[in-house]
């Protein structure tokens, strides 16, 4: 429908706030291609973390700078030339770029404090993952990512108790639950 | 209140979906605001003139791949504009 440049009557101008309103607000699901690929991506590292522990354990922890690095340049890669196609910023992306980024910041933080400290990283990562994934759902009034991040809440309580290799397994359980599924439920409602 | 008392800058069909629109994202281009609005260039630079000089939004200017590229963002007073006039209509229809 062309739109006229003449006065509007209520209902009509009610109608249009609308139309145009809930035609921007439902860009935060673009956000659904980072919980997927990110859930996807620290499962497998942390499983093949955990099975190559039993075969060799000297490189085991290789998985998680080549993942996580690659997986960083792809996800700048995907919002930039999704951000140029769309030719708008939304709120809900404005908030989750610096809420994401500075998470991922922290997570390095973390990682390499633990490592010079020689104590494991996880449960300090599972803590900040909460945070994160639980804000994410507030804002976007998500439930499965708010229950997404009790859970991880929950696994941050338990990590403190079991051995760094069953941390892992802890890791890989809680992102392919808590941080996977919500993803792709977001999409499945997205599709709706 | 009369109806007809509400903000005149936003009472037409093209300024009040720009704001709707501006609203709901961070930023907009020129571009998107064309397609969403399903208006013509000249028309919507005219509108774009009206929102600007009553500081409703800001508009910049810059080039992108040697092309120009103009952004609109809505400011505080455009916002509190905008809820006024929705609250006033709100009030209007008894919501």
């Amino acid at each position: 429908m062309e739109l006229q440049d003449k006065p509007l009557d209520p209902q009509e101008s009610l109608q249009l706030i609308q139309r145009f309103i809930s035609g921007t607000r439902d860009n935060f699901r673009r956000s659904a291609f980072g919980f997927i690929f990110w859930g996807t991506l620290i499962t497998v590292a942390a499983l093949a973390n955990y099975f190559l522990l039993l075969i060799t354990p000297d490189f085991a922890w290789i998985p998680w700078p080549v993942l996580t690095i690659g997986g960083s340049i792809l996800t700048y890669f995907y919002y930039a030339v999704y951000a140029k196609k769309s030719g708008s910023v939304s709120i809900y992306g404005h908030v989750f770029k610096w809420l994401f980024l500075c998470g991922g910041l922290t997570y390095f933080l973390f990682i390499f404090s633990c490592a010079e400290l020689k104590i494991s990283p996880t449960p300090f990562m599972l803590g900040l993952s909460w945070l994160l994934i639980v804000v994410a759902g507030l804002i976007m009034r998500f439930k499965p990512l708010v229950w997404g991040g009790i859970l991880f809440f929950l696994a941050t309580i338990v990590s403190v108790f079991i051995s760094p290799t069953n941390q892992l397994l802890l890791t890989a359980g809680s992102f392919l639950i808590g941080y996977l599924l919500p993803g792709i439920l977001l999409v499945r409602k997205k599709e709706e | 209140m009369m109806f007809n008392e509400l903000d005149p800058l936003l009472h037409s069909q093209i300024r009040l979906a720009i704001i709707s629109i501006l609203m709901g994202v961070e930023e907009a281009q020129f571009n998107y605001l064309k397609e969403k609005t399903e208006t013509t260039a000249g028309n919507l630079s005219f509108q774009l003139t009206k929102l600007k000089e009553a500081d409703y939004i800001k508009v910049s200017k810059s080039f992108k791949d040697n092309y120009p590229l103009t952004t609109v963002r809505i400011t505080a007073k455009g916002r509190k504009a905008f809820e006024g006039y929705v609250n006033a209509m709100k009030k209007y229809l008894q919501l």
